[in-house]
């Protein structure tokens, strides 16, 4: 009994170890591509007022005349290659 | 005639993949250490012997520069070889969590360099970081991560650790896999607990994937430059300038000779440190 309660305290103690050190950057990265400019510059994790997802993707792919697609189109060509 | 028919192809198959290699691969490099004696200009050279290697050794912020390099390289590639042998371990017992906790130890691998560090760097920030927040939620008053001289350095080789250790883990996972069962069951047999089971099977029989994620972790450290310049560009003054991205710096700034002969230094060091490094290590490997 004691050893399978051992193994659960250790197998929960890795997973908490995962969400801080793996999922709280990942969820600080997608929650500030959501926010607008002001929110996302005190670089904290707090949900955005307004979801402007969509708007900020809509941003980054069309901004330098569609620069991100061309980069998209060029990483793939060298992976390809 | 019979000498050609006991070959399979004749040698003149060699040479499209020949050529394009001493095209594109063996010339820029006696090129490049041919240019590293000279003062060029793209368009124009002159021949000054080991002047460039003089100046690179003379100033102050190329010495730093190689001191920093090695111990980048030492630190990331020590820290990914204890902790990947640790994780590897671990995640090749049974554990209910075991998939999970091996795709999650992977993922970062995926991410692009650059983005994780300009997304950490955001999280170090002095105050408003979130790694800064977070200690302080414990009562801990967190360090200037990149601000700090004596600091930045070690920050960016624990980023350089979270990004690289899964990759580490992979290898180990690998090699400990291929360690026969019998082995263990032995060892069981006998009496062994779990640490014996890690520190007289798995640990002399894991040395060759140990070496390869020292071979490569070392050199990968060595050669290091993107996650550097994503997140501190070398600064602040010199802390974090590693020699690439010294040469690089000096390419820009157009002294194209010195830049030559700081990366006809780098691969040099890269050669010095890595075949030796790699004789000593492949003479101690066991057979399974």
């Amino acid at each position: 009994m004691s050893r399978s309660i051992r193994q659960f305290l250790g197998e929960a103690l890795g997973v908490l170890a995962t969400v801080v050190i793996f999922w709280i950057p990942f969820y600080f990265v997608i929650v500030n591509a959501m926010k607008n400019e002001t929110e996302a510059a005190a670089l904290n994790l707090s949900w955005p007022s307004e979801v402007r997802l969509v708007e900020n993707f809509k941003e980054a792919i069309t901004s330098g005349n569609h620069m991100l697609l061309r980069a998209f189109y060029n990483s793939i060509l060298i992976t390809l290659l | 005639m019979t000498k050609l028919t006991e070959r399979h192809y004749t040698y003149w198959f060699l040479l499209p993949a020949g050529i394009i290699y001493f095209v594109f691969f063996l010339l820029p490099a006696f090129l490049s250490f041919f240019f590293s004696l000279t003062r060029w200009t793209l368009t124009d050279w002159e021949f000054i012997g080991l002047q460039n290697f003089i100046t690179f050794f003379k100033e102050d912020s190329l010495r730093i520069g190689f001191r920093n390099t090695l111990i980048y390289a030492v630190t990331t590639s020590g820290l990914k070889v204890i902790i990947g042998l640790l994780l590897g371990n671990a995640l090749c017992s049974n554990l209910k969590t075991r998939d999970y906790l091996r795709s999650v130890v992977f993922f970062p691998t995926l991410l692009s360099t650059i983005a994780v560090g300009v997304a950490f760097a955001k999280m170090m920030h002095p105050t408003r970081g979130i790694i800064n927040q977070g200690l302080a939620l414990l009562g801990i008053q967190g360090p200037d991560w990149l601000g700090n001289i004596k600091l930045a350095l070690f920050s960016v080789a624990l980023v350089d650790v979270w990004k690289g250790v899964g990759l580490a883990t992979v290898i180990y996972i690998a090699g400990i896999m291929s360690i026969p069962l019998e082995y263990y069951e032995a060892l069981q047999v006998d009496g062994g607990n779990n640490w014996h089971k890690f520190r007289y099977i798995t640990l002399p029989l894991v040395r060759p994937a140990m070496h390869s994620v020292i071979i490569l972790s070392f050199i990968g450290g060595l050669r290091s430059f993107d996650l550097i310049w994503a997140m501190t560009k070398g600064g602040p003054g010199f802390a974090t300038d590693v020699i690439a991205s010294i040469i690089y710096k000096q390419y820009q700034a157009g002294f194209y000779g010195l830049s030559t002969a700081g990366n006809v230094i780098l691969f040099i060091a890269v050669a010095l440190l890595g075949v030796p490094l790699y004789r000593f290590l492949t003479k101690r490997e066991v057979e399974l």
